[in-house]
């Protein structure tokens, strides 16, 4: 409103300023040219004045609006730290999901390997964002089998497995299923593993150092 | 009463030129000229404080000096060659009168070229 009245009042000058200005002309074959320069004069003004509407600071005027929020909106920043922390989460559990689904792949490539048995696998990736490996593994843990279970039927030679015998104890506490973490397995046993390290590190592209291999009985 | 000044030396000027156009007609011209100059120094005090209102009015409106002198220059220009053009019809030089108004004319178109340079700038300025 302010620049449509400024407008105005610098329209009424000008024509003011225009009409004094022809009383100064001289009264004779000049006059046309002098009055000629005079309307261009006055083009030039308005075109100036309309030029600083167009092209005016609305973002001046439209900030305040802007920036406004409505009653019972939270605020701008309450509403971009919700997204960041819906983001990072999402992001862990993008990150969750790629990692399980890395182990559940290894187990899966290392369950072709007959001489080993796979309990486990465990990935770590990197999950810092700022870090140029971001999203990479960082380390495998293969969780092997000590001693395999591989009793077989004598006679049937179709290599099918059996179940151990079940013994049952009354009154003693049950033992972990897991077992023991770093049990002795036989030398043939590890060679084994240690080329089933080397196939997963192939695969991954990954340094030999970074699948470590870990026996449970 | 500044007029009656103006009125009885332009009647009297008038009168000796008259006189003596008969036997100095280029006396008589010279009168003219003189008689002119004299009238144009009597009235130049009064047109600065126009101009000074016209200065004002113009910085109101916001309009760039430079367009305000251009256009007080083409006035000027305007009237010295009517002046000259004038004489030099008493004179019986009507070739010599159109050249001088033909060069004036010349002249305002030059002094208006940065006028017309503005306006075009200012339309191209408005299309985004």
């Amino acid at each position: 409103m302010e620049l449509i009245r400024q407008l105005v009042q610098n329209l009424i000058v000008i024509v003011v300023l225009a009409v004094f200005l022809e009383m100064l002309l001289p009264a004779s074959d000049m006059r046309r040219y002098v009055k000629m320069v005079m309307g261009l004069l006055i083009i030039v003004v308005v075109l100036q004045a309309i030029g600083g509407i167009v092209r005016g600071d609305w973002q001046r005027h439209l900030e305040p609006a802007i920036n406004a929020a409505p009653s019972g909106v939270p605020d701008l920043k309450e509403i971009l730290a919700a997204g960041q922390r819906l983001k990072d989460g999402q992001e862990q559990k993008a990150l969750e999901e790629y990692r399980q689904g890395l182990s559940r792949q290894i187990v899966a490539l290392a369950g072709l390997n007959s001489e080993v048995q796979v309990v486990k696998a465990r990935v770590e990736i990197y999950t810092d964002p700022g870090d140029r490996h971001y999203g990479q593994i960082r380390e495998v843990f293969l969780l092997l089998a000590a001693a395999r279970p591989r009793i077989q039927e004598q006679g049937s030679g179709r290599g099918e497995q059996l179940v151990e015998p079940v013994t049952i104890n009354v009154g003693e506490r049950a033992q972990p299923v897991q077992g023991e973490v770093n049990a002795k397995p036989g030398p043939e046993a590890e060679k084994a593993a240690a080329r089933l390290a080397r196939v997963v590190a192939d695969f991954y592209n990954l340094s030999p150092d970074q699948v470590k291999v870990q026996w449970v009985s | 009463m500044e007029i009656m000044q103006i009125v009885g030396l332009g009647i009297v000027a008038a009168v000796l030129a008259v006189t003596i156009r008969h036997n100095k007609p280029e006396m008589a011209m010279l009168l003219s000229i003189a008689t002119g100059i004299i009238l144009f120094m009597l009235v130049l005090g009064k047109i600065g404080s126009v101009i000074d209102v016209l200065r004002d009015l113009a910085s109101r409106a916001n309009l760039n000096m430079v367009y305000l002198g251009t256009i007080l220059k083409i006035v000027a220009i305007a009237y010295i060659a009517d002046f000259g053009a004038q004489i030099c019809r008493d004179a019986g030089e009507g070739a010599v009168a159109s050249k001088i108004e033909f060069a004036a004319k010349v002249l305002i178109l030059v002094l208006a070229v940065p006028i017309m340079i503005a306006v075009l700038q200012s339309l191209l300025k408005l299309v985004p």
